[in-house]
């Protein structure tokens, strides 16, 4: 049941204005490789057509820190909160140079 | 509307209907060809359904364009068919139909119809709670072919993204049968619900349950038929892959489809260039629903050759082919416009040059790695379902007659090339061996599992006498 909940969660996001073409993709599980690309593939069913991509190489990037205790798991200067949702989601701007 | 959409979304199988039903044209049919009739034009319907619904994405039409263009190329397939039923001259009577429905029901055989019920029910209470419990099915399902149907469905324009080299991860070189219908289901339905992709899912499982049972009903006898689905539902694999929505059930279908249509051919039941016609759109279809399906068009063409050898009478095969690719070619042609003009080249493809590949075939160890994986997957397959299996061909007996040699060259040649094809894609595989071999060589049996158990149930003794089921069986030659 994991699937339809972050499915149901990650959701949300889908349709948002800026978000189109390629963004980057957070998870918590940065230090278990199979655990964030288990992430990512279930972002990447909730939202396509977007195309996720591990990592903040974009101007946009999409935190999936639900299971974090602060619901922090992004940490990036070049990059402002652009909305946040429930559930430790965010989605981040990059900043202008 | 509703009306319409319903018409528009049934157009493919109305069509499917027509085709089978011309394929199957003869004056006396009986129940257990009708049966089949119906599974495989429900199949073949989903199949060119697929097709059409690609057809129209790759050309970025609105939905209304979809509905009324299904309505129209579909109508035309049916009224061509329908005139073609008509006309005289093609019918021939066949030859070798069952004799008159007289069962006697004995007590052995109704005990037997009673265990196929009592496993039917324990396989849909399965199949229903898996796929309750994952109604997105499992991960090669969210990550391949329903995140391929969402693409398709929501993209619009952008539906081509998930063939971007930054999702390589999901495949995108995967035909389309499955993705895409799912998709011209959600696109109809206007709702991406999970009860398409498991319904579908459910349609392939008990769909190939069906096939075993209405062909091995009317070639053999309907106890065989029983006792094949019976082992075919008793394998939890393949319960378990077709609730959790993979594509390897479906291909399944249409490899056992294929063999079956071959086998009525080869007995000479039916109008036979009409079957080789069917039997070259459910090849197509096969490979039209994974990459395997492209191997199996080459075990067909191998089997079908060796049958012909071995029958001195190779010129038949060339009017067989011409035959097979007036079913063949619309659907393979479908596959190859997906393949040249969208599909990035597949990954096992990719690796393989000489100096990669020989240095593989020539390594002993990974002959012996990847023997000891196929020895021990036939083994230890749904919770030791084979052995029992293997105990009972060795009880029950071989029986072969004039009528069976053909489809055991047949099918026989077919499956040892489908096998020996998976091993030798094992052998030069450029991925750590033992993952490959554990991630996907249990699914590569089960497409082959339905077919394996049609030709086995095909050609042992049956379980009773003959005399407890006359009606189901052909009259002796």
């Amino acid at each position: 049941m994991q699937e339809e909940t972050k499915d149901q969660s990650l959701g949300k996001l889908r349709g948002l204005a800026p978000l189109n073409g390629v963004v980057g993709y957070v998870s918590e599980q940065q230090s278990d490789m199979v655990q964030e690309n288990y992430d990512l593939f279930l972002a990447e069913y909730a939202l396509c057509p977007l195309i996720l991509v591990k990592g903040a190489k974009r101007p946009f990037v999409i935190a999936d820190c639900g299971r974090s205790a602060d619901g922090i798991c992004f940490f990036d200067t070049d990059y402002a909160v652009f909305k946040s949702f429930d559930h430790g989601l965010r989605i981040y701007r990059q900043k202008q140079k | 509307m509703i009306i319409f959409d319903a018409i528009c979304v049934s157009m493919p199988y109305v069509a499917a209907f027509a085709i089978a039903y011309w394929a199957f044209q003869s004056p006396k049919r009986g129940v257990y060809l009708d049966s089949l009739l119906v599974v495989l034009g429900l199949g073949i319907g989903t199949g060119m359904g697929s097709c059409s619904f690609f057809l129209w994405r790759s050309l970025h039409y609105p939905t209304e364009g979809l509905k009324l263009g299904e309505v129209l190329f579909f109508f035309l397939c049916t009224a061509v068919f329908v005139v073609l039923m008509r006309h005289k001259l093609s019918q021939r009577i066949p030859n070798g139909l069952p004799a008159q429905d007289g069962t006697i029901v004995r007590p052995a055989s109704a005990l037997l119809c009673l265990g196929f019920l009592v496993v039917l029910i324990s396989a849909l209470v399965g199949f229903v709670l898996l796929s309750y419990n994952r109604p997105h099915g499992s991960s090669d399902a969210y990550v391949i072919w329903n995140l391929h149907a969402r693409f398709l469905s929501r993209g619009g324009a952008d539906w081509k993204n998930y063939l971007s080299p930054l999702l390589l991860w999901t495949h995108p070189d995967y035909p389309l049968l499955v993705p895409a219908t799912i998709a011209r289901f959600w696109t109809y339905l206007g709702t991406e619900t999970v009860l398409v992709p498991g319904l579908l899912g459910g349609f392939f499982t008990f769909a190939t349950v069906a096939l075993l049972i209405f062909s091995l009903s009317f070639l053999q006898l309907r106890n065989q038929g029983f006792l094949a689905a019976i082992f075919l539902l008793a394998s939890s694999p393949f319960i378990n892959l077709g609730a959790y929505q993979m594509a390897d059930v479906p291909i399944g279908f249409f490899i056992l489809s294929t063999t079956i249509i071959l086998t009525l051919k080869d007995y000479g039941a039916l109008q036979n260039n009409r079957l080789t016609v069917l039997a070259g759109i459910t090849c197509a279809l096969a490979a039209w629903t994974k990459n395997e399906g492209l191997l199996f068009v080459l075990a067909v063409v191998i089997s079908r050759i060796t049958l012909y050898l071995t029958k001195r009478d190779i010129r038949h095969y060339f009017r067989e082919t011409l035959f097979f690719s007036f079913g063949f070619i619309p659907i393979i042609a479908v596959l190859l416009f997906f393949k040249i003009k969208y599909s990035p080249p597949n990954d096992l493809m990719t690796a393989q040059t000489l100096s990669f590949a020989v240095p593989k075939l020539l390594d002993i160890s990974r002959y012996v790695l990847v023997g000891r994986w196929f020895l021990r997957e036939i083994t230890h397959f749904g919770n030791g379902v084979t052995v029992v299996f293997f105990v009972y061909l060795v009880l029950a007996g071989v029986e072969l007659d004039e009528r069976k040699i053909q489809p055991l060259i047949s099918t026989g040649v077919l499956l040892v090339t489908m096998l020996c094809g998976h091993f030798f894609i094992y052998i030069v595989s450029p991925f750590d061996l033992n993952w490959h071999l554990s991630s996907s060589s249990q699914r590569l049996l089960i497409q082959l599992w339905p077919t394996l158990l049609f030709l086995a149930f095909l050609i042992t003794r049956p379980l009773f006498d003959r005399e407890s089921e006359r009606g189901a069986r052909f009259l002796s030659t």
